[in-house]
């Protein structure tokens, strides 16, 4: 069996390899590559910070244009692929709010734009949670999908969800398991 | 770390929800207990550990975030953007002059158009393609362009479908813009306005100083008469190609 910490080397290895990749002037195999890796996350990321569609289109093309243009700086070991796109990420959505000529024509009503979390920190550890929670299988998102839910136990989210205890216990830690390797697919170095 | 599947089927699964902390009490004295003794839980509970505390973090804040999908073609319009950037930066290092306006490009263009054709010499055989594709404004419009050098400059056929019939007086316009076009920072071209009938297609024919490889992206917008430079959304969009 390998390890979770070893798909996560081998992951954020590959994630830094697509970079060497653009760095080295092979742009559109890799771009399209880190988007279906990242590119989700970052438009719902953008969508959330700036409660447009459109702007979120944009920031995340400015993303990964910035990322082509530093390629060639970016340091492993300083930190995951993930973890420097959604610096520039951040930067980008603020740099967008910024600008008053980016505001999209119709103006977004008040009750359209999502509610704000605290820190956009949080927000990209939960998008990349919920796309982690995504890729699982029915069976495992559905438990851990409870494990908050009105603090409910192991034996209140059996009896919620029809299936024995010893079931929900074992899909648990299956889920769990699935979910640490799928958060180190997405760059995740914890 | 320990095969998985033989702790979980050993009666070891409760580590998982111990570091959750949805255990409920009986089970939750009886891991602990257990947990001081078992090497092999004690490795489990830190190999979970991060996982838990990112899940227990997110699903609170998961509820409050908009359910919501990048449209189908952002990937590729992503790799495009980046591409022509590239290849703008490419063309840059190429060429001594570096910094050229949009205004510039375009008077050069129309400069050369007119001695090559004063010269009467043979314009190069030059064509490019233009597919269009709708963005998140679009709809179902759909689209395509040719532009072939000529003496004269560049002859634009233009081919739109399903585009919404508009309000009297206003118009779609076609763009040409350059990599540095973004929000508030235009590198724009206009190609001309047109109109669409009631079936929502137009063929058009347009003339362009404009070079499309110095602004290799065709854009159509909606605009409103009176409105000088680009303001509506973007609803057509798409890369020369040769």
């Amino acid at each position: 069996m390998v390890s979770v910490a070893g798909v996560e080397d081998t992951l954020a290895s590959e994630d830094a390899d697509l970079v060497a990749q653009i760095a080295a002037g092979n742009v559109g195999q890799p771009v399209a590559e880190l988007y279906r890796r990242f590119g989700t996350r970052l438009y719902r990321f953008g969508y959330q910070q700036l409660g447009d569609a459109g702007l979120a289109e944009e920031m995340v093309q400015e993303c990964f244009v910035r990322l082509w243009r530093t390629a060639g700086r970016f340091d492993l070991s300083r930190g995951s692929v993930a973890a420097y796109m959604f610096v520039m990420a951040k930067s980008i959505a603020a740099d967008l709010r910024r600008r008053p000529s980016s505001r999209p024509l119709a103006l977004v009503e008040e009750e359209m734009v999502p509610p704000q979390p605290d820190s956009t920190d949080q927000i990209a550890d939960t998008l990349m949670v919920q796309d982690a929670l995504e890729s699982l299988s029915p069976a495992h998102r559905e438990v851990l999908m409870l494990v908050h839910a009105e603090g409910l136990t192991q034996s209140q989210i059996a009896e919620r969800l029809g299936l024995p205890l010893g079931t929900v216990k074992t899909r648990m830690f299956h889920g769990l398991r699935a979910l640490k390797a799928a958060l180190a697919e997405r760059g995740y170095d914890g | 770390m320990a095969d998985m599947d033989a702790l979980a089927e050993a009666g070891h699964a409760d580590a998982a929800g111990w570091v959750l902390g949805i255990l409920d009490p009986d089970d939750h004295q009886r891991f602990e207990a257990h947990l001081t003794a078992c090497q092999t839980c004690q490795q489990a509970v830190a190999e979970f550990g991060s996982a838990a505390t990112m899940l227990k973090a997110a699903l609170p804040v998961m509820e409050s975030l908009p359910k919501i999908e990048p449209p189908a073609d952002l990937r590729a319009r992503t790799v495009a953007r980046v591409e022509l950037a590239a290849r703008k930066a490419s063309w840059r290092r190429w060429s001594p002059r570096r910094t050229i306006s949009a205004a510039a490009v375009a008077v050069a263009a129309a400069v050369a158009a007119i001695i090559v054709s004063l010269a009467g010499s043979a314009a190069p055989a030059l064509a490019f393609s233009i597919p269009l594709h709708a963005t998140s404004y679009g709809g179902g419009a759909a689209g395509s362009a040719v532009a072939h050098h000529t003496a004269n400059g560049w002859s634009i056929q233009l081919n739109v479908s399903h585009l919404k019939p508009l309000p009297a007086g206003s118009f779609y316009e076609c763009w040409y813009a350059g990599s540095g076009n973004r929000p508030g920072h235009h590198d724009l071209i206009t190609a001309g306005t047109f109109t669409v009938g009631a079936n929502g297609s137009a063929t058009v024919q347009m003339w362009s100083a404009a070079d499309p490889r110095s602004f290799p992206v065709m854009q159509i917008t909606a605009e409103q008469p009176g409105d000088a430079g680009q303001h509506g959304q973007v609803i057509l969009t798409g890369l020369a190609q040769t």
